[in-house]
């Protein structure tokens, strides 16, 4: 029987999909029954995609062409 | 992160024989390949996109350098990764020592106030009762979020930060983002997990709020 303090520690490799079958098995069955570790699940899955949505970034295409020219340079002066 | 090239395009592996050959175009071609993910690495680890610039421009310059010494049974990929991490490292040790930006350690970080506490049976002793997570989904384009957001990864440890941004923003997979930053798969997962149950206390006090 699983308890909370083991669910929330399992969770990364839970949504990460990385727990065997054995473990993933055990793990939702105690969510079958425990609605504050149900709770626990959804904010943390949350909680990257939110990051996911607010931080990712591009790389500025001039940086792209500096980054050309720099080398062209400095390769080119051995 | 390897990156597979169109049928018709040459491999990464064949890009770098033409330019160890002395082929310019063939490296140019490689850094157009892989610019986007080392500037994402290297913002990642220095926080701001002007370090993040010299640390792209030395990796690639430094791979070019030393291409006689690259090993072929190796993905370039993962080797120019190393070397741009490596370039970050060494600018974050020399940024440690003024002390006017000290950085949290990983000791500091085993101290991270979780807000999360345990009973002797396993069960939580505040259990979580708020489910905010469908309010973060409505919420995806409030500029609110995103600055309390972005506020509370700024405050993790520099070595938290990092896995958690290459993880869970960029992609990376656990081997990738140890390989770069020279960290077992397990440091890498427990890192992760720490970062994200600081993160969702944090979001989890901004929606209470």
């Amino acid at each position: 029987m699983m308890y909370c303090q083991e669910c929330v520690s399992l969770l990364g490799d839970y949504v990460d999909g990385l727990l065997s079958e054995e473990r993933r098995r055990e793990l939702e069955d105690h969510l079958s029954y425990c609605a504050p570790c149900v709770t626990f699940v959804r904010t943390y899955k949350a909680t990257s995609r939110v990051a996911r949505q607010h931080l990712a970034r591009s790389m500025p295409e001039e940086m792209g062409a500096r980054l050309h020219a720099f080398l062209e340079d400095k390769i080119s002066k051995g | 992160m390897e990156t597979v090239p169109a049928a018709s395009q040459p491999t990464d592996r064949e890009l770098v024989e033409r330019s160890r050959l002395g082929d310019r175009h063939a490296f140019t071609t490689l850094v157009e390949r892989h610019q986007r993910q080392i500037y994402r690495l290297a913002l990642r680890m220095m926080g701001n996109e002007s370090d993040a610039e010299e640390i792209l421009q030395e990796a690639f310059l430094n791979a070019y350098q030393k291409l006689p010494d690259f090993r072929g049974d190796a993905a370039f990929s993962s080797w120019i990764y190393r070397i741009a991490a490596n370039f970050a490292l060494m600018r974050l040790r020399r940024r440690r020592r003024t002390p006017e930006l000290p950085a949290a350690t990983s000791e500091e970080a085993a101290e991270l106030t979780l807000g999360l506490r345990f009973n002797i049976e396993g069960g939580y002793v505040d259990p979580p009762k708020s489910d905010w997570s469908l309010r973060a989904d409505d919420a995806l384009q409030n500029q609110q979020l995103g600055r309390a957001l972005e506020t509370a990864v700024a405050n993790l440890p520099d070595d938290y930060r990092v896995v958690f941004l290459l993880k869970d923003v960029d992609g990376l997979s656990n081997e990738e983002i140890g390989s770069a930053l020279g960290l077992s798969v397990p440091a890498v997962k427990s890192r992760l997990h720490r970062a994200r149950l600081v993160l969702r206390e944090k979001l989890g006090e901004y929606f209470a709020a």
